[in-house]
């Protein structure tokens, strides 16, 4: 049998490019709009990083650490900054970071004493489009990306050609860094981004991005850090690493979420109006799965598992969902399973609860819903809680509603399994 | 240390190609062989010589065209002038075919149009300057649009389309594909941004921003639009025409209306919007079974227009201006059957606002929400004294706070049907 061999490409793709720094330039012909792209290869920085630019790291937009203008026609409000840079594009590239290869095994970088050396890309400006990113064995962020800080209002007349459109990122990839792929860019689409290995944290959206298909695994931290407003993501797949995700900004949307084994909480919500619908979280946590500390949590249609674990005498219980925060929650359609784990807890009110709807089944444990933490009535004002157990053995919690040993506001309408519960 | 400058470009896309004003895709690359020659690098710039550009037979020209795309969209075996959807001919009973070959595999990939149309910036335009010229027009099997950026064009930015026929009236054949997509598709400045008009067609990453008339345009049914931005329109800043279509991920603000739903069972989630003049989101006196899920509307003067039954809004923010009103059950069958739940209304800054204002009659509904307001504000209106909203068989419950007064709440008529259940803060009226 004779094969017949044919050359994919007419050139190596994967030759190593070395230099003290690649610059992508503001000009693709170093006078017109657009600016320029970074084609296929493997980039690979000779160590002296910072010469270039201020910044250090291995690939950097031109004029990256300076003042920049968002529109091609220039800014009124910033008439000194820098011309914009506008649709730099990166497509198939891998950037591997200075001495990488010593440095293999990412558990090099949980070590707190691992400096911040250098990024592996940065890129500040408009409409940039990302496709196909691989970063390997970054001692700093594996893919920095920022938009110009301006608005709308900041352009210096109508439009030009190449205003107006948007980042995009698909396909990123980033394996053993210190932190993973930071987005300072406000209505950029990301879709199936992976980071395995990672100290900090493997993804940090800022405000108003569309996330989909994330996979994390494998950080000393945080998964995915949600820091601004108004982001949707959907598909997300934070798993093994100290926190799952961490959401600190307001009014964002997450639907379909997987996540387990995170070794202290699966999802943070620290920001207020937050929603999640659809969500599997089979893990358990003394920390809580869900730890909600911002006003305004809506969870709908999912389920905590904190069945993972061993039921150990000796450990804290395990707790689904924990409220910090008592404002204003809507609970709707949520399962907490504790089949065979006596000691864990379905859902813990640490704080005062005021206008929350909580509709939950709970499956086996110690304690269902728990309203009386720390022996203080948590329960406030104008609260509907719901709370459902199956009947079968070891089905049945042995606390379903741990209800407060005080009365409660008239308000509040409290039933067990259809039954309605009465204040003391 | 020097600076290595990365300035090769390997990809055309770069180039500028002037003077090139209009390409016929057609449907033969090498004027024998299946398979349309694709686009891909090339910048168009029509209305340098506009002169040059034919006319399609159609109202107004398109800067790209595939082949006899102005024909009939009758299916073949009725018109057989009309251009084939597959590439064998219908198979008996149905009479043969005479009819166009099929269009297979326009691509358009990496390219961009700069209409110089004459449109201004300010997103209040009203008027036509100069003619009307169209971005792509593509009638085809396989279409896809993957990195297209229009700028300042007096028409639509995009439009693809496949032919009728029957789906399954001939047996599939090599080039055969009745899925078109557009992806990373945006348009500034034009009169209507990309038409999604293809049946079971995908979009994602489609944006706007200025437009006169739409943004994004979902025209065919059964249209799957994720990831999309819209922004400073005159009109809609997304647009869905036809049922079955589903909208994911969306940013909408500065327009007139945000998402203006004119159909059956469009299914939307996770959106934004904000600085709506209008509503920020609209359904038609025929939209039934509309899903709205997971969103937060800055509600400028109305946040969600319902003008039809049986639809749900689940699990959202909206953020009221003052006056504005959250959500208006409009009258007839436009209070029937809903399901709104897990919806908070924060009026803190409109005093004078309403969260749910019910024209009425309310029946067969679910409204469960919570109410965020100062004293003045209202919360659902249901009538006043003797003017009653309420139909029947309804199940209302409100948690409202913030200092609105509880009488305001709910307004209530005098009285109601029995088999509504409506309790506020825990207390049954």
């Amino acid at each position: 049998m004779t094969q017949s061999y044919i050359a994919t490409r007419e050139r190596n793709l994967w030759d190593r490019r070395t230099a003290a720094q690649f610059v992508i330039p503001r000009y693709y012909n170093g006078v017109d709009y657009p600016s320029g792209n970074l084609f296929t290869g493997t980039y690979v920085s000779d160590g002296n990083t910072g010469a270039a630019t201020p910044t250090t790291a291995i690939v950097a937009t031109e004029d990256y650490d300076q003042d920049i203008t968002l529109w091609q026609g220039g800014s009124q409000t910033n008439p000194g900054w820098q011309p914009a840079l506008i649709w730099p594009e990166v497509h198939d590239v891998k950037i591997v970071g200075v001495n990488a290869p010593m440095q293999e095994k990412f558990i090099t970088y949980y070590n707190p004493d691992v400096p911040y050396d250098h990024d592996g890309i940065v890129m500040k400006g408009s409409g940039m489009y990302v496709d196909n990113l691989y970063v390997y064995g970054i001692q700093g962020t594996g893919g920095r990306f920022v938009s110009p800080d301006e608005t709308d209002d900041d352009r210096d007349g109508d439009a030009m050609e190449f205003d107006g459109r948007r980042s995009v990122f698909t396909k990123l990839n980033g394996i053993n860094v210190l932190q993973g792929f930071d987005f300072d860019t406000p209505g950029a689409a990301i879709d199936m981004i992976y980071v395995a290995g990672f100290r900090e944290y493997a993804v940090r959206i800022s405000g108003g991005v569309q996330l989909t298909n994330l996979h994390t695994w494998g950080g000393q931290k945080i998964g995915l850090e949600v820091t601004g407003d108004y982001n949707h993501c959907t598909h997300l797949y934070p798993e093994n690493s100290g926190t799952g995700m961490k959401i600190s900004g307001d009014y964002n949307t997450f639907s379909k979420i997987y996540s387990l084994s995170n070794w202290t909480n699966c999802v943070v919500i620290e920001g207020d109006w937050n929603s999640i619908l659809d969500f599997e979280l089979p893990s358990g946590s003394s920390a809580g799965s869900i730890l909600i500390s911002g006003v305004g949590a809506k969870l709908i249609n999912g389920a905590v598992n904190v069945t993972d674990t061993p039921d150990d005498p000796y450990e804290v219980p395990d707790v689904g969902i924990i409220l910090d925060e008592g404002e204003s929650h809507y609970i709707q359609g949520v399962t907490l399973g504790m089949y065979q784990r006596t000691k864990a807890i379905g859902m813990e009110a640490r704080d005062t609860l005021n206008s929350c709807v909580i509709d939950i089944i709970v499956v086996g444990g110690d304690v269902g819903l728990d309203l009386n933490y720390g022996n203080i009535n948590r329960l406030g004002v104008n609260n509907r809680i719901h709370v459902r157990h199956p009947s079968s053995a070891g089905q049945v919690p042995a606390t379903p509603i741990n209800l407060p040993t005080t009365s409660w506001h008239s308000s509040n309408e409290i039933y067990l399994n259809g039954t309605p519960q009465v204040s003391p | 240390m020097p600076q290595t400058f990365i300035r090769t470009n390997p990809n055309p896309t770069r180039r500028i190609s002037k003077y090139v004003d209009q390409e016929v895709m057609y449907r033969h690359h090498n004027g024998v062989d299946r398979g349309v020659s694709p686009i891909h690098g090339k910048a168009f710039f029509p209305t340098e010589n506009t002169p040059n550009i034919v006319w399609d037979g159609t109202a107004s020209p398109h800067i790209i065209m595939t082949e006899d795309a102005y024909k009939s969209a009758s299916e073949p075996r009725l018109d057989p002038d009309a251009v084939s959807l597959w590439q064998s001919r219908d198979l008996p009973p149905y009479p043969p075919n005479n009819g166009g070959e099929a269009i297979e595999w326009p691509w358009i990939r990496d390219s961009r149009i700069n209409g110089l149309g004459g449109l201004d910036d300010d997103y209040t335009q009203n008027n036509t300057p100069g003619p009307t010229v169209n971005g792509p027009r593509m009638k085809g099997t396989n279409c896809r649009i993957e990195g297209l950026h229009v700028f300042d064009l007096t028409g639509y930015s995009s439009s693809t389309t496949r032919p009728s026929g029957l789906q399954h009236g001939v047996a599939h054949e090599e080039w055969d594909n009745g899925y078109n997509t557009v992806l990373r598709a945006s348009a500034t400045n034009v009169i209507t941004g990309h038409r999604l008009s293809t049946t079971d067609s995908v979009g994602q990453i489609v944006d706007c921003n200025g437009s006169r008339d739409v943004g994004v345009v979902m025209s065919g049914s059964s249209v799957d639009l994720i990831k999309s931005i819209s922004r400073r329109s005159n009109g809609s800043g997304i647009q869905i025409e036809q049922g079955g279509c589903r909208l994911a991920h969306a940013t909408v603000d500065d327009c007139d209306i945000g998402v203006n739903i004119l159909t059956i069972k469009a299914h939307v989630s996770q959106i934004n919007t904000s600085r709506c003049r209008t509503t920020d989101v609209y359904t038609s006196s025929s939209s039934s079974g509309v899903r709205i899920t997971l969103f937060n509307l800055q509600a400028m003067t109305e946040g969600i227009s319902v003008g039809y039954q049986f639809c749900t809004f689940l699990c959202g923010n909206i953020i009221l201006d003052d006056g504005a009103t959250g959500m208006t059950l409009r009258g007839g069958n436009a209070a029937n059957g809903h399901d709104i739940r897990g919806l908070t209304f924060d009026l803190t800054n409109s005093p004078s606002g309403t969260a749910i204002n019910v024209i009425g009659p309310l029946k067969n509904s679910v409204i469960d929400v919570e109410i965020i307001g100062p004293s003045g504000a209202v919360g659902i209106y249901l009538g006043n004294g003797g003017t009653s909203k309420i139909g029947n068989r309804n199940r209302i419950n409100v948690r409202a706070h913030g200092g609105i007064d509880l009488d305001d709440a709910i307004q209530l008529p005098d009285s109601w049907d029995s088999s509504n259940v409506i309790v506020l803060n825990g207390v049954t009226k």
